[in-house]
């Protein structure tokens, strides 16, 4: 214990480091960690763009006849909304639980290629900022909508340089995405602590696979369609040409098939985060083990085989849409299955109501919503009715932000103690859950009516006579109340990640290993790597083999129990020295990551001026890589 | 705690009450208030899966809601029970959600294929022959008949009528195959009657969606999509464009005017007839802007719109071409609304709308490609753009022969012919033998800078440069050569008169005005001929 007092005095004594020093530290980074908070913030940073963007999206259609944007700005708006939170704020707060939490959960001191993670986060920031180009260089961001939908895509139907951003950009994020997905397959199936089999994975680390794999198997399709636009914008291809003889339906088929499998990439790592807070707030361990997991990996199976309930108005004929129908009314039964589990896991229980559960119980309460009304239009001939009217606009956004939102929302505050060491502002919390609840449910409820009599979507007005404009503004003032909960939200976030109350190592009571570690992490996360005897390892550690022994912790003096102060309290993240003295080698930064990342930006960018001028970013990643592959792993090796 | 539970109870359908009460008491549009048994069919599914949605909504929200309140943390209380699943209870709550899909799917597939255009038509026939034949095996899809052979048996007597529905960036045309007939904005149909729809794009992808009575279908470019629908009484139903397809997608609608079997007949033998208003005053300084200023080029007044020209309106809108597909006129004052049934047809409106039609519609072809809004000389003064209202709303029949209320009155004097069923388009001719005066040249440089309904030099030039129709130059040289048996002279006026006898190669066929005969004196014709012959 001698090397640990050491590490923490000279925590302690460490003279504040440069401001310069600082940036760049985060810069080189490839601590899952720190490269999990870039993630976050990141994220919410365009999750609050994408959310201004609806702001002004409903304050336009408060009112019938509005002219406070005109057409063309409404259309990229809507675009980018959707592109916005789906790419660039839901998806990547999704990663960086992943990075924050999964090395933790399975007792790893790091993902299995650091670097590649930091390649990761760098390319989906300069993704980010290229699908957003548009509107940074004022030449006009995408306006076809997320879904793209060819011909339209096409000259002369859509001029300018918005679809253009579009494909590079979302091609860049996919590079980002690829990479990403690859590390947690890898971390995932290579590094867990011994003794944790497959079915004594933490539930989110289960979701964090399947999503994964539904990255690295939807990515490539919907980056063929991508190359198939950019080509037929850019160097005059026909892939989508009409006039050459093209169907314009090639599109929605490959969009789809991205399209499907991206919507359970978007919510089920929401699903593993409510599987871990429920248990852990309400004391019990999670109901059905077995059947929860195997549901996940049944909807990333059955996500592949739905494509079409969003064409059903198509005219695929008679047959498609009923097999359609039936394999889109199948993936309710797993899903409703882990539903019965949640609540099967608080019956019984303990329940505390801290911030965490209650955005658990709301996603629950949403997603019934969103399932339900999702089965309303799994019927081609009443989906005939509903598609493209603001019913399925309710529909998706009870799923996604009913749905992924309030979930991640949950994960935010469950492990926020974890991450920053610190405990937020329960009463704000809570003020923030019961305003994103009224909001959330003012703002989309309404239109499932509004869209069932009649209002279409990606109207940018409509007219005084069509009876709609008491739900629209309900709506309205639904979404405003969203986003003053987000303001409390972030001012509870700020302030507490600075002046929280110190949250200690478990204040959760937790299950899983994460909660067995100092908050927050060390570096190199645990002094040793723990042995996994069960799939609630931390919960046996206080509680015993039976999990009901309150005293276990006092009475017994194993070695297992030491596990609960693995590595040195309030030690904070150490430097490369900590690790050293305890004799744990840590990969060493580098700043290769960003250099190749800067080269995809680059000639993304390029792209835009001309095709061969792109020729100067990908040279950047071309010698970005050479310097990568040239670096020694570790200073050890100068 | 029981107070609380027992107010708890009424909360819920006190909920579902209110939800009920708003759908049903909303809006003109509204798919709860369905008029045709295409809607009725897709509202029936709805309102099914609708209550059994209702039943799964209250018993899981229910259980969520008691197990959060039930088993919430009491000060002092100790680790709950560790369990850690239940098979039985696992298996039972995957088979009940499966047995309420059941109960979903199974009407579900029977409506999706007897609200199709194929399996509605197949549906029919079966109950026909259920009839004669009771013997015949009882299917799946006929178990049904018992409740539904009253519709189904008036489906199959009521007539039918084809329309095919053209959509365009952003207005909506709609022929009647069986009645040379072409319309737009407005479809005209009798209730009682089933109409088959044929739906093609010119553009884009479009959806059209009537909501009171049929749900949506696609149209795709370059495929035909089938539909159909039966509307159950007169009335005005609005339709609209659901699928994004551009900038004014928002301003893509229509109208369905539904007229009883007579009114309708009323209509299209009006429509058939092509007889308008008297044209006197500034109506008549409207029809000649009407052709002057190149309206004409794409907007058809006198019957439909051959495929042809159609055809090569689009492939002028892709070649970027001062030409594209428009609206058909015809008949125009008839029409409830206006520019793709955006707006009530008035004076006002269509005032505005021929000032500025950007305002209105953005990105809308005209103001794009209209030369009166793209050159300054040819701009439309207030007094022409009067004169051109004037002219198209004398653009119905003469006498009140439509049953619709339309907000125009008439226009003019109303003389009272009897509406005759009318050759819609005209047959070609062989070219009549003509003697002509002498011609002279000088005099023809003038017939062909300002010919009426349109000037020659619109379209074609004299200097060898492209325009919309073939090039003049030295056209006395080689007019000669063109149709064997024609002099260079008869080749001219056979061009001028019937301009389709003989189309130039790589050029539409009947974009030129067939109406030179009446406009032109036989003087002007032959100085206009006489200076062609001196073009070198």
């Amino acid at each position: 214990m001698a090397t640990v007092d050491k590490a923490i005095d000279r925590a302690l004594e460490r003279p504040k480091p440069k401001a310069l020093d600082v940036i760049w530290s985060w810069i080189t980074t490839v601590d899952h960690k720190r490269i999990g908070i870039l993630y976050m913030v990141t994220a919410i940073i365009f999750f609050l763009v994408a959310g201004v963007e609806a702001l002004i999206i409903r304050l336009q259609l408060a009112r019938a006849d509005s002219t406070l944007v005109d057409p063309e700005t409404y259309n990229q708006l809507f675009t980018m909304h959707a592109l916005t939170m789906i790419f660039l704020g839901v998806m990547p707060i999704g990663v960086a639980f992943f990075n924050l939490i999964v090395p933790l959960m399975i007792g790893a001191r790091d993902v299995a290629f650091p670097r590649l993670n930091a390649l990761s986060y760098w390319v989906f920031l300069s993704g980010g900022l290229l699908l957003n180009g548009g509107f940074i260089s004022g030449l006009g961001s995408p306006n076809s909508g997320w879904f793209a939908y060819a011909n339209l895509t096409e000259e002369p139907f859509t001029t300018g340089d918005g679809m253009t951003f579009y494909s590079l950009g979302l091609l860049v994020l996919g590079v980002s995405s690829m990479a990403g997905a690859f590390n947690f397959i890898v971390t995932i199936i290579n590094m867990r602590a011994p003794g944790m089999g497959l079915m004594r994975m933490p539930p989110f680390v289960w979701m964090t696979l399947i999503t994964s794999f539904l990255l690295v198997t939807a990515f490539p399709v919907i980056t063929v369609g991508l190359i198939q636009i950019l080509f037929d914008r850019s160097f005059g291809t026909n892939f989508f040409n009409t006039q050459a003889g093209a169907s314009p339906l090639l599109w929605q088929h490959i969009f789809w098939l991205f399209g499907h499998p991206e919507v359970y990439i978007l919510i089920l790592p929401a699903l593993g985060i409510v599987s871990e807070v429920i248990p852990t707030h309400s004391r019990k361990p999670l109901f059905g083990y077995p059947f929860v997991i195997f549901s996940g990996i049944v909807i990333g199976f059955m996500g592949w085989g739905v494509w079409s309930h969003h064409m059903f108005t198509v005219g695929l004929g008679n047959i498609a849409n009923s097999v359609f129908t039936i394999t889109t009314m199948l993936i309710a039964i797993p899903t409703g299955v882990k539903i019965f589990n949640w609540i099967a896991t608080m019956w019984g229980g303990s329940i505390r109501f801290t911030t965490p559960m209650l955005f658990a119980l709301g996603f629950i309460f949403m997603f019934i919503i969103g399932g339900l009304s999702g089965v309303t239009h799994a019927s081609p001939p009443a989906d005939a009715q509903q598609q493209d009217t603001y019913y399925i606009v309710a529909h998706l956004h009870y799923v996604l932000f009913g749905g992924s939102v309030i979930g991640l929302f949950a994960g935010i505050y469950h492990w926020f103690p974890k991450v920053t060491g610190r405990m937020y502002n329960e009463n704000m919390g809570k003020l923030h859950f019961w305003l994103l609840f009224l909001g959330s449910n003012l703002t989309f409820f309404p239109m499932h009516i509004v869209g069932l009599v009649g209002m279409p979507r990606r109207i940018y007005t409509y007219p005084a006579d069509a009876g709609w404009e008491g739900y629209n503004m309900l709506s309205t003032v639904g979404a405003f109340l969203l986003g003053a909960s987000f303001l409390i939200f972030l001012h509870n976030m700020v302030r507490s990640a600075r002046k929280g109350e110190r949250a200690g190592n478990d204040p959760w009571d937790g299950r899983s290993l994460e909660w067995t570690i100092p908050s927050p992490p060390p570096e190199y996360n645990f002094a040793e790597i723990p042995t996994v005897y069960s799939r609630d390892p931390a919960w046996d550690l206080k509680y015993g083999p039976t999990g009901q022994d309150e005293t276990y912790r006092e009475t017994s003096n194993g070695p297992v129990s030491d596990g609960l102060s693995n590595g040195p309290e309030g030690a904070g993240y150490g430097s490369e020295t900590d690790a050293q003295s305890l004799g744990i080698h840590m990969p060493s930064p580098s700043y290769w990551p960003i250099i190749v990342a800067m080269g995809f930006g680059i000639a993304g960018a390029l792209f835009i001026v001309g095709p061969w001028f792109s020729a100067i970013g990908v040279t950047i990643l071309v010698l970005g890589l050479y310097g990568w592959a040239a670096e020694p792993v570790s200073k050890e090796e100068h | 705690m029981l107070k609380g539970r027992s107010t708890r109870k009424f909360i819920l359908p006190a909920f579902f009450l209110f939800i009920l009460f708003l759908l049903v008491s909303c809006g003109d549009q509204s798919t709860f208030d369905a008029k045709g048994v295409v809607a009725k069919r897709q509202l029936e599914l709805f309102w099914i899966i609708f209550g059994l949605a209702v039943l799964v909504f209250v018993v899981v929200e229910g259980a969520l809601i008691y197990s959060a309140f039930r088993f919430r943390r009491k000060p002092g209380q100790g680790i709950p029970k560790q369990t850690h699943g239940h098979n039985k209870l696992e298996i039972a709550w995957t088979i009940a959600p499966a047995l309420v899909l059941i109960g979903i799917a199974i009407p579900t597939l029977i409506v999706i294929f007897n609200t199709s255009a194929s399996g509605g038509v197949d549906f029919s026939r079966r109950v026909v022959q259920e009839v004669t034949n009771p013997e015949t095996e009882i299917t799946l899809v006929d178990a049904r008949r018992f409740k539904e052979e009253a519709v189904l048996g008036q489906l199959i007597a009521i007539p039918r009528i084809e329309v095919t529905v053209r959509a365009h960036q952003w207005w909506w045309e709609f022929r009647y195959p069986d009645f040379s007939i072409e319309t737009a904005n407005e479809l005209r149909v009798p209730a009682n009657t089933r109409i088959d729809l044929k739906l093609e794009s010119d553009d884009v992808i479009h959806s059209f969606w009537i909501p009171n009575l049929m749900g949506k279908t696609d149209i795709i470019p370059r495929s035909v999509n089938e539909t159909w629908f039966v509307a159950d009484e007169p009335g005005i139903y609005k339709g609209l464009c659901a699928e994004f397809c551009g900038i004014s997608h928002t301003n893509m609608r229509f109208r369905v005017v539904v007229q009883t079997q007579s009114d309708f007949e009323e209509w299209k033998m009006g429509y058939l007839a092509n007889k308008t208003a008297e044209v006197t005053g500034d109506a008549a300084l409207g029809q000649t802007l009407f052709a002057g200023k190149g309206c004409i080029l794409c907007h058809k007044l006198d019957g439909p719109t051959s495929l042809e020209v159609r055809e090569s309106q689009r492939e002028a809108f892709f070649r970027g071409d001062p030409v594209v597909p428009g609206p058909n006129l015809t008949q125009f004052a008839t029409r409830t609304t206006m520019a793709a049934g955006i707006l009530p047809l008035t004076v006002s409106n269509l005032t505005a709308w021929l000032r500025n039609p950007e305002d209105l519609k953005p990105g809308n072809r005209m103001m794009e490609k209209a030369a009166v809004y793209n050159d300054p000389a040819l701009a439309l003064t207030n007094d022409e753009v009067e004169a051109l209202v004037a002219y198209l709303l004398t653009l119905r029949p003469p006498i009140a022969a439509v049953s619709t209320p339309t907000p125009i009155p008439p226009i003019g004097a109303t003389p009272t012919p009897t509406p005759s069923l009318a050759e819609p388009t005209p047959e070609p001719s062989t070219p009549t033998p003509l003697t002509l005066p002498p011609g002279n040249p000088v005099a023809g440089l003038a017939v062909f800078g300002s010919a009426s309904p349109i000037s020659c030099a619109t379209c074609h030039s004299i200097d060898g440069t492209s325009g919309l129709g073939p090039s003049l130059q030295s056209i006395g040289a080689r007019a000669e050569a063109r149709v064997p048996g024609l002099s260079a002279g008869e080749y001219i006026t056979q061009s001028i008169l019937d301009p389709n006898a003989f189309v130039v190669d790589g050029f539409p066929s009947g974009l030129m005005p067939q109406t030179f005969r009446e406009s032109l004196t036989d003087q002007q014709l032959a100085d206009v001929i006489a200076y062609l012959l001196t073009i070198e």
